[in-house]
């Protein structure tokens, strides 16, 4: 339905892969965004090594003596309320805000790509089917349903693994339909004629010769994900239905300091920075990938 | 009949279809919630005594079968009958009523300020590469990666309270419900905060859609033709890169009942969203049900205009 | 972080089945018998012994005039005296609404007719007979003793569905009015004189000659039910727009005396981060605030604090599943009860505004008993009493349970509710360094409930609270095996701590009754079913504007009439 923001797709020639990452390496903006977010990731999955041999602490160690101290050397983002150290906090909820962004990119992507695939590919009932779906979802309005379930299914939507399903299950038809729009369009061109003129099977057809073709498109659309996924569980954790505690994410550990206000403002600002700091990065990447693999967008 | 009324048709009874599937997953979704209907008001309340709890059920008819309970409801909402909350006894139209006008009045502010992204794109892709467009890129990539509710706070907290220069939330001054501008001060914090997203999709999609069209080759063989620049990017490449926005337009507007939970909370907005809220919370099904209906059936019509709008529009668009 | 409203300390005579959260706003509340359940978050403050606040002697010119402007973060959901079981409603009608025949007299807490001007109990201590004062309603008509019975006879009604109808439905024999100035009401059994009082005060009289017009029920027919436009307290409503705001302007005829301040406005602001700033600028005078903002408001030069130390409080405990093992061994229990930091927890988690409790009473009950055991924290004597109990540490330092598996506790608790799910992690760190492993479940307060009080019970503890008021009779329902699963929902069962209360309701010596009280606390605190924590005093904030009354061990609250507003400030 909505036009899809991407040029429409071409044959995509054998080095198109490796000019275009040519092409992102080249751009600076590109690379650091690129390098930030690495480290983060990093950071994150190293979390318990970094707070443990760096920080020489760790996220859940209370010291109720110590509660609000602001950064210091020993403590360099500080502490919270329980005198746990917020730095190493904040590196361990980042596995899991980056975790949730990952799962839900993955899982939208996998259901996504597979039934827009489908769809776009032997279009009739299948396609009727899956758009009556899509059609369905649509139809209920995302923030209510979102709320709701989350309200009533608490002790689920709560975990990490819970959320990334809620959003991936609500989240996948926007990436099918951008699929199906690309598949018919690509469906059309020589090439899969050719393949099918020497007899390949539809699922080699789908997945070697049109997936690659719209795989950049895909790898933008997740980006998009992740950012979505990370600001959706912190809007949820303001209205206080996002990662339940004592699991701490950036969401929660965003929207919890709001009552440290006044007590403790590096509180607010630290999870505030990492999760500014990533969407960003990610934005800048998304950015410069479609530059990069269309780079008649910038004349 | 016309391929595009008879289109248009099946597409309607497709989607009467559709809402029906949606009344029946949001009627199971609701009796199928862990604690269930018992915990409406109170009906969990430890003073409440027994007989009364069972007198409640009965009277709301928790104890039919469920295919009953969603006949019974189903036919009342087919009358424009969504009951009464279970929370306060009144009619549910009654309350979603009476918050209609804050609602719409924060997003038709909102959906005006989003409309700044139109000229913002087309400037940033006829100046592509120049200053003004570079700023709004970093600005556009900025604003993009904060929640935007958490700026709003720390706006309200460190910009607006010790200045004085903003309203801390609310819609008006009490006692001067009646003066505009004093209405404007109190909506302008909240609509740019909310349109922000807006904005920035806006303007982003705009400026690419604009770039898109102007490699075109009519635009280019207007351009050889030596006809006038402005002229060409007027007639040819605005027009082009407007029609995609229409969707937006429509949801915007298929939307305009729904509410912003999270900026009417943030800015003490008494809206449909904080009412949604609340009514989850406490399992007032009622209400929670008919806001999902009434969501439903007015983005299910947007879906069908948009449809429409393009079999107008867009002649390429062919409907089998 | 949305924030729940605020519960009330001047709701003398209630048990609060308390969730957690946010802070006071000292608004009156009618005065119920029935015990009141509120879905919605308790603040937290200090331990101060009675003032140390601004005191603005009462003799200073009270000035007329003027708008108290109250931020708050919950609306009110209906207006109706008996059907809301909300705080925010609560402290709407308490604006509108007054039936309190007696009160608690705010200096000595001795019981003084307050609407009645008189009372006489009869020789069987069973009927009491309240002489009324000359009273009048808003628009002029007499406020009569049948009013009273007529709004009984309704509330009593089983298909008025009043929620709190059983207890009277137990007690009251008769409640009629004799004629326009007295009225006569007797309960089952004899009781003492503030047991009876406590028993028979539960009717707030809605004006009969409006009311009766239209329907009990129903809002569409009752146009009194959202609006009322004939009150008997100190405001009449003016304006309500849901979740925005409400404006009430005095009453002129109010008995004892039209009130000074002649608006209030509620503000619903949900955001207590901004109401503090609200309240911080002037803009309003008072506010809901977190635990957290209470220093910041200290500091300011706009507002004047007020402290005192309730008479009745408010307390949060943990509570033991008593239907499994290993809770249900007393020993168990008492060594868990060592592993608490109270002092920390009131310290840091509410920001030193709670101080610890060891029983069912605050230090500031009559009844209150000081030598129950206290179980301080001590690590090593949690082990110790662990290890000779017979819970062995295995190789992994794990504490195995009697059947030999390691033991792994449940811990339930209300969310969003910040504080409770910090005391949750302080009994996992502390449990932990006992070898237990807990494993904490965080609920909504709706699924909360039902997880705690429905089969199969699958819980070990939970984080929940009490709000207690004077009369100490009050909280009784919390200790009788009748009560399980709702008030009991621990399932504590002591018939001979039963026979106590019961001895403590029907003994007419006040000195006695204090004795009973004093060794229900002891018997109590040696089960242990539950590891007392914390209990809020009782902390305001207003803007320097107001003049309140001097603060008393109720409060400030009480006689809003004398409030004023000095103008220019």
């Amino acid at each position: 339905m909505t036009a899809s923001p991407f040029a429409a797709p071409r044959k995509i020639s054998e080095g198109f892969y490796r000019e275009s990452f040519k092409r992102f390496r080249r751009d600076r903006v590109s690379m650091i965004a690129s390098i930030i977010f690495l480290f983060i990731c990093l950071l994150s999955i190293s979390a318990p090594l970094f707070t443990e041999f760096v920080l020489r602490t760790s996220p859940n160690k209370q010291d109720l003596l110590r509660d609000y101290e602001p950064p210091s050397p020993q403590h360099w983002g500080g502490t919270d309320g329980l005198g746990r150290d917020a730095l190493a906090r904040v590196i361990h909820a980042g596995q899991v805000s980056l975790g949730i962004g990952f799962a839900v990119a993955g899982l939208q992507l996998t259901i996504g790509v597979i039934l827009g695939l489908i769809a776009g590919f032997y279009h009739g009932h299948v396609d009727d089917a899956i758009n009556a779906i899509i059609l369905t979802r649509g139809g209920i309005p995302t923030l209510y349903f979102l709320i709701l379930l989350s309200v009533t299914f608490r002790g689920f939507v709560g975990t990490p693994w819970g959320l990334a399903i809620i959003f991936g299950l609500l989240g996948w038809t926007g990436v099918t339909r951008q699929v199906r729009g690309l598949v018919l369009s690509v469906k059309q061109r020589d090439f899969v004629d050719a393949a099918r003129v020497t007899g390949a099977r539809d699922a080699r057809i789908m997945f070697r010769h049109i997936l690659p073709n719209v795989m950049y498109i895909i790898l933008i659309i997740a980006g998009f994900d992740i950012i979505g996924a990370m600001l959706g569980e912190a809007g949820l954790s303001y209205l206080g239905l996002g990662i339940q505690a004592p699991t701490a994410s950036w969401g929660n550990m965003l929207s919890g300091s709001l009552d440290d206000f006044q007590k403790a403002p590096w509180l607010v600002f630290l999870p505030g920075i990492f999760i500014s700091i990533t969407v960003l990065c990610i934005f800048l990447i998304t950015d410069g990938l479609r530059d990069a693999f269309d780079p008649r967008l910038k004349e | 009949m016309s391929g595009t009324s008879r289109y248009i048709l099946r597409r309607l009874i497709q989607n009467i279809l559709l809402l029906f599937v949606i009344t029946v997953l949001s009627f199971a979704f609701m009796r199928l919630a862990p604690g269930g209907p018992e915990s409406f008001i109170g009906a969990d309340d430890p003073k409440m005594s027994p007989d009364l709890r069972s007198r409640i059920r009965a009277e709301y008819g928790l104890d039919d079968p469920i295919p009953v309970q969603y006949w019974n409801w189903l036919s009342h909402v087919l009358q424009g009958d969504f009951g009464r909350s279970f929370i306060d006894q009144r009619p549910v139209l009654d309350k979603i009523a009476e918050r209609l006008p804050a609602t719409i009045t924060l997003n038709l502010a909102t959906i005006f300020v989003g409309l700044f992204g139109i000229p913002i794109g087309i400037l940033a892709a006829v100046k592509r590469g120049g200053l003004f467009d570079r700023f709004m890129a970093i600005f556009n990539s900025l604003g993009n990666s904060v929640p935007h509710w958490w700026l709003g706070l720390i706006i309200l907290i460190f910009i607006a309270a010790p200045t004085g220069l903003l309203p801390l939330g609310g819609m008006y001054t009490i006692g001067k419900e009646n003066d505009i501008m004093d209405r404007l001060w109190h909506l302008l914090l909240p609509a740019t905060i909310a349109a922000l997203g807006d904005w920035i999709t806006l303007s982003r999609y705009l400026r690419s859609s604009i770039l898109e069209v102007i490699r075109l080759d009519y635009i280019r063989t207007a351009r050889a033709k030596g006809m006038n620049e402005r002229v060409v990017l007027w007639r040819h490449a605005f027009r082009n890169a407007l029609i995609p926005i229409v969707p937006f337009f429509v949801f915007s507007i298929a939307g305009l009942i729904s509410g912003a939970v999270i900026y009417e909370n943030t800015f003490s907005w008494p809206g449909i969203g904080r009412m949604a809220v609340q009514a989850a919370f406490q399992r007032d099904y009622p209400v929670v049900m008919a806001l999902t209906i009434i969501g439903s059936f007015l983005t299910i019509t947007g879906l069908i205009i948009v449809d429409i709008i393009y079999t107008l529009v867009d002649p390429r668009v062919k409907y089998t | 972080m949305i924030k729940k409203p605020t519960i009330c300390l001047a709701s003398l005579v209630a048990i609060v089945l308390l969730a957690a959260c946010a802070a006071p706003a000292p608004t009156p509340v009618p005065p119920t018998v029935a015990p009141t359940i509120v879905a919605a978050p308790p603040p937290t403050p200090a331990m101060v012994s009675p003032t140390q606040a601004p005191i603005v002697a009462p003799t200073a010119a009270a000035s007329r005039g003027g708008e108290l402007r109250i931020a708050t973060t919950t609306d009110a959901v209906t207006l109706h005296p008996y059907k809301r079981t909300d705080s925010a409603s609560g402290g709407y009608i308490g604006r509108m609404f007054t039936g309190a025949l007696w009160r608690y007299n705010p200096e000595t807490l001795e019981p003084e007719p307050f609407i009645a001007k008189a009372w006489k109990v009869a020789a069987d201590q069973k009927t009491i007979t309240f002489t009324l004062n000359e009273l009048k309603w808003s628009d002029g008509k007499p406020l009569t003793a049948f009013d009273y019975q007529w709004t009984f006879e309704q509330a009593m009604k089983p298909e008025n569905k009043w929620p709190y109808r059983s207890d009277p439905e137990k007690n009251i024999v008769t409640y009629k009015a004799l004629d326009d100035k007295t009225l006569e009401i007797a309960i089952k059994e004899a009781k003492p004189l503030p047991v009876l009082l406590d028993k028979v005060d539960l009717i707030t009289p809605l004006p009969r000659h409006v009311w009766e017009k239209y329907d009990w029920n129903d809002p569409t027919k009752n146009p009194e039910i959202m609006q009322p436009t004939v009150v008997s307290g100190m405001y009449l409503l003016k304006e309500w727009k849901r979740d925005d705001h409400a404006t009430f302007s005095r009453n002129d005829n109010y008995f004892r005396g039209s009130p000074n301040i002649e608006t209030i406005t509620y503000r619903i602001v949900p955001n207590t981060s901004v109401s503090l700033q609200m309240l911080l600028s002037g803009e309003v005078d008072q506010s809901a605030m977190s635990d957290n903002d209470f220093d910041k408001a200290k500091a300011s030069d706009k507002l004047n604090l007020y402290e005192w130390d309730p008479a009745a409080a408010s307390w949060d405990y943990i509570g033991f599943n008593l239907r499994r093992a290993p809770n249900n061994d007393v020993e168990f229990r008492h060594a868990i009860s060592y592993a608490i930091p109270r002092d920390l927890i009131a310290q840091k988690i509410y920001n030193a505004l709670r101080k610890p409790i060891y029983s069912i009473f605050p230090p500031t009950s009559w009844v209150y008993n000081p030598n129950v055991p206290k179980y301080e924290y001590n690590i090593e004597t949690a082990k110790a009493t662990l290890d000779k109990a017979g819970y062995k540490l295995d190789a992994n330092g794990k504490r195995l349970g009697k059947d030999g598996k390691p033991l792994k506790l449940k811990l339930l608790h209300e969310t969003p509710a910040p504080t409770r799910e910090k005391t949750g992690l302080v009994m996992q760190e502390e449990l932990g360094k006992l070898g237990i492993d807990v494993e904490i479940v965080p609920l909504e307060w709706g699924a909360f409930l039902n997880a705690v009080k429905k089969e199969p019970n699958d819980w070990d503890l939970d984080i929940l609270a009490w709000s207690v008021g004077i009369e100490p009779s009050g909280i009784r329902d919390i200790w009788s095996e009748a009560t399980i699963p709702d008030l009991n929902s621990v399932a504590y069962i002591n018939k001979n701590l039963e026979a106590l209360w019961d001895r403590g309701e029907k003994e007419f010596d006040q000195a006695k009754r204090k004795v009973i009280y004093q060794e229900i606390q002891q018997v109590i605190s040696g089960d242990s079913p539950y590891v007392f924590l914390t209990y809020r005093s009782g902390w305001s904030f207003l803007n320097k504007r107001v003049s309140s009354n001097p603060v008393t061990r109720l409060g400030i609250a009480y006689d809003f009439q004398r409030w004023f507003i000095t103008p220019g400030k």
